[in-house]
């Protein structure tokens, strides 16, 4: 009796995993192979992860770099190189993490293999089971293992960024998950909170060229009595002379002797 | 109960390895990052500069170069680059060159930045798109990356500069320290 249960045991679990893995096959072939090369160059921007934003595509990112990282797989797949090597290319430069989808080395080998080796431990477990009076206590453990091997695929999958991406961008209406950061600076300025103000600023200082970083970035100098404000406001006017806040600006300078 | 240490053997290794992966990027240094070019030979490095002249970096070999990705536009960039140039003059003698790439502004904006800082003599090549600063796997503005007499690349700065970071990564370069 026990024999004939673990054997269905067993051949349960096998059609289990032939059905999933021939699901995956097929969802893999029927995704649509990019036509244009818009097409191909967001392809190969989809799988490449953006540098300088929070864990979004250089396809899906709005940012100057995720900009100029399409320029580049642009220029790369006209001058006639495979996605492949353009994905190559990438890793050369950024390293792996570019790689949304990283090759299995390093610690990503370990995140690839874990929950494939809890996962068949865990199958193992409830198909080997032969003492009738450990049984209940070692299916449970089994089925605990297979908890396990689910939620270490989930870590991984939000680990990767694949898994996440559809969602939040979705879920902001295909806007970029983080808000303008000048929006949030300028919030907490009207707060009187300029050091955080300047905290939530100056990663993006980096990476864009919108002046509006400039004046929140300058207006957080001077409520903090850094002296570096005038010549952060005075940039600010030069690189965008007929934005609203121009007027006001050149007010404030002007009254401190500027 | 050989069975039951076989489970939490099982369990113990894959929180163990779990933690470890996910824990391998934590307590780095974000301006130290190593780049992936270290101990590479550096990317080619040339084209029309923002004074209207021509460089390249393998015009280069046989001296350091400090190879610095900046733009008109970075608050950051601007606090730096007088430090740049100052380094650059101080160790020229030594055998120090500085090599700018002027990142997605224009020639005129690139030029006015650094006459009002005094820092002319830094060559700056022209990236109007961008370009050129994600061909040496830069992430943003300002970056730095030192390239030895060989042309390897041997370190990399996110962020400004500080005395500090040059004295310990770019004098031992020249034999000056």
């Amino acid at each position: 009796m026990t024999s004939r249960r673990t054997r269905t045991t067993a051949l349960s679990a096998l059609a289990l995993l032939v059905a999933a893995l021939t699901g995956l096959g097929l969802w893999h072939a029927a995704r649509p192979q990019p036509a244009t090369p818009q097409q191909q160059v967001r392809a190969v921007a989809g799988t490449l992860r953006c540098p300088a934003c929070e864990g979004q595509s250089v396809a899906e990112s709005s940012s100057d770099m995720a900009a100029q990282m399409r320029t580049v797989v642009s220029d790369q797949l006209a001058a006639g190189r495979s996605p492949a090597q353009v994905r190559q290319w990438f890793a050369q430069r950024y390293g792996d993490s570019v790689l949304l989808d990283p090759p299995w080395r390093g610690p990503g080998l370990w995140l690839q293999v874990l929950p494939v080796v809890v996962l068949a431990a865990g199958l193992l477990w409830l198909v080997a089971v032969r003492r009738p009076a450990w049984r209940r206590r070692l299916a449970a453990g089994g089925v605990g293992l297979l908890a396990v091997a689910v939620a270490l695929m989930g870590a991984v999958a939000l680990h990767r960024g694949d898994a996440t991406q559809p969602v939040a961008t979705a879920a902001t209406g295909g806007m970029p998950r983080a808000a303008d950061p000048v929006q949030r600076a300028a919030a907490l300025l009207a707060q009187g909170r300029p050091a955080d103000a300047e905290r939530v600023v100056r990663p993006s200082l980096r990476t864009s060229s919108d002046p509006r970083l400039l004046l929140v970035h300058g207006l957080a100098q001077r409520q903090l009595g850094d002296a570096a404000w005038s010549t952060t406001l005075r940039e600010f006017l030069r690189q965008a002379p007929g934005d609203p806040a121009a007027a006001r600006v050149k007010g404030l300078l002007a009254a401190a002797g500027h | 109960m050989r069975a039951r240490w076989w489970v939490t053997g099982v369990l113990l290794a894959a929180v163990l390895g779990l933690t470890a992966a996910l824990a391998s990027g934590f307590g780095v240094d974000p301006s130290t990052q190593r780049t992936a070019l270290a101990g590479s030979t550096a990317p080619d490095l040339q084209g029309a500069t923002v004074a209207g002249g021509r460089a390249d970096l393998a015009a280069l070999r046989g001296h350091v170069v400090l190879v610095n990705v900046w733009a008109p536009w970075c608050a950051p960039c601007r606090d730096e680059l007088p430090l740049l140039a100052d380094a650059a003059d101080r160790w020229e003698p030594a055998g120090l060159r500085v090599l700018g790439v002027a990142t997605r502004t224009t020639p005129k904006a690139a030029r006015a930045l650094l006459r009002t800082l005094h820092a002319e003599q830094i060559t700056s090549i022209d990236d109007p798109k961008g370009t050129l600063a994600v061909s040496w796997g830069a992430s943003g503005v300002p970056e730095t990356f030192v390239v030895d007499r060989d042309g390897v690349v041997r370190a990399r700065r996110v962020g400004p500069l500080t005395p500090e970071w040059l004295a310990q990564n770019v004098e031992p370069l020249l034999g000056t320290s």
